[in-house]
C-alpha cells in the first residue's frame, strides 16, 4: 500500500513536472537549467542536516 | 562566522567550477544525460531501488579539527562541507547541478550562477548545522539520523523526477 502510494506521489510529481516544463517552454534553457541549479543546492545542502 | 565560513569557499568553489562547465557544448547530450540521471536517482531514491549515488566516502578527518583554535575549526568544516563536493553525499540531487551549470553554455553566466549555487548550498548547510545545535543531543540517536535521512532522501528524489520532467520538453 505504501509503495502505490509513493508510486502515486512520484507519478504526479512527474506529471507536475512535464506541465511545468510544457508551460514554461518560452522561458529560454539557461534560466531554467540556472533555477534548478540554485534550487538543488540549497535542497542538498538543507538535507546534509541528516549527516551530522 | 559560521554562515560565512560555509558559504564563501562554496561561492569560490562553485564560480571557478561554473566557469569550467559554462565553456563544455552540447546541449542536447547533455539534456538527454540529465533527463536520464534525474529520472533513474529520482526514482531510485522515492522508491528506495538499490541504486548506489557517486560520492566520496570521506569525511572532514577529526585530525583537521582536532586542537585548532574554534575559528579555524569552524573555517576547516565551512571549506570541507560548504561545497559539498569533496565530502560523502547521500543524496543524488548534488551532481545534477554541475549537468545544469554545463546547460548554461557561456562561462561568465556559469559563473554567476555556480556563485549563486555555493551561496545556496553554503547557506542552507550551515542552517542545518544551527538547527542541530540546540537538539544535539536528539540527533546523537541513530534512529533520528536514520529517519531524517530516508525523509530527505525521498524529498531529494521527488525532486529529481520535478526536474526531470521539466527537462523532458526540452530534449524535442
Amino acid at each position: 500500500m505504501r509503495r502505490q502510494k509513493l508510486l502515486a506521489v512520484v507519478s504526479l510529481t512527474a506529471g507536475g513536472g512535464l506541465l511545468l516544463g510544457l508551460a514554461g517552454e518560452q522561458v529560454g534553457l539557461q534560466p531554467l537549467a540556472a533555477g534548478l541549479a540554485v534550487s538543488l543546492a540549497v535542497l542538498t545542502g538543507a538535507a546534509k542536516q541528516a549527516s551530522p | 562566522m559560521l554562515l560565512g565560513a560555509h558559504a564563501l569557499p562554496a561561492m569560490a568553489v562553485w564560480a571557478v567550477l561554473g566557469a569550467a562547465l559554462g565553456t563544455v557544448s552540447g546541449t542536447k547530450l547533455l539534456l538527454f544525460a540529465a533527463v536520464a540521471y534525474a529520472l533513474g536517482y529520482g526514482l531510485a531514491e522515492t522508491l528506495r531501488l538499490p541504486l548506489r549515488v557517486v560520492t566520496l566516502s570521506r569525511q572532514v578527518p577529526a585530525s583537521w579539527i582536532r586542537g585548532r583554535r574554534p575559528g579555524a575549526q569552524v573555517a576547516v568544516w565551512g571549506l570541507a562541507l560548504g561545497p559539498g563536493l569533496f565530502t560523502h553525499n547521500y543524496y543524488a540531487g548534488i551532481w545534477l547541478i554541475p549537468m545544469m551549470l554545463a546547460l548554461n553554455g557561456d562561462a561568465k553566466q556559469g559563473a554567476l550562477v555556480g556563485a549563486l549555487v555555493g551561496l545556496g548550498h553554503g547557506l542552507s548547510r550551515a542552517v542545518g548545522i544551527l538547527r542541530l545545535i540546540p537538539n544535539l543531543e536528539e540527533w546523537e540517536r541513530p534512529a533520528t539520523i536514520i529517519l531524517a535521512r530516508f525523509r530527505w532522501k525521498l524529498i531529494d528524489g521527488l525532486a529529481l523526477v520535478l526536474a526531470a520532467g521539466i527537462l523532458i520538453p526540452r530534449i524535442f
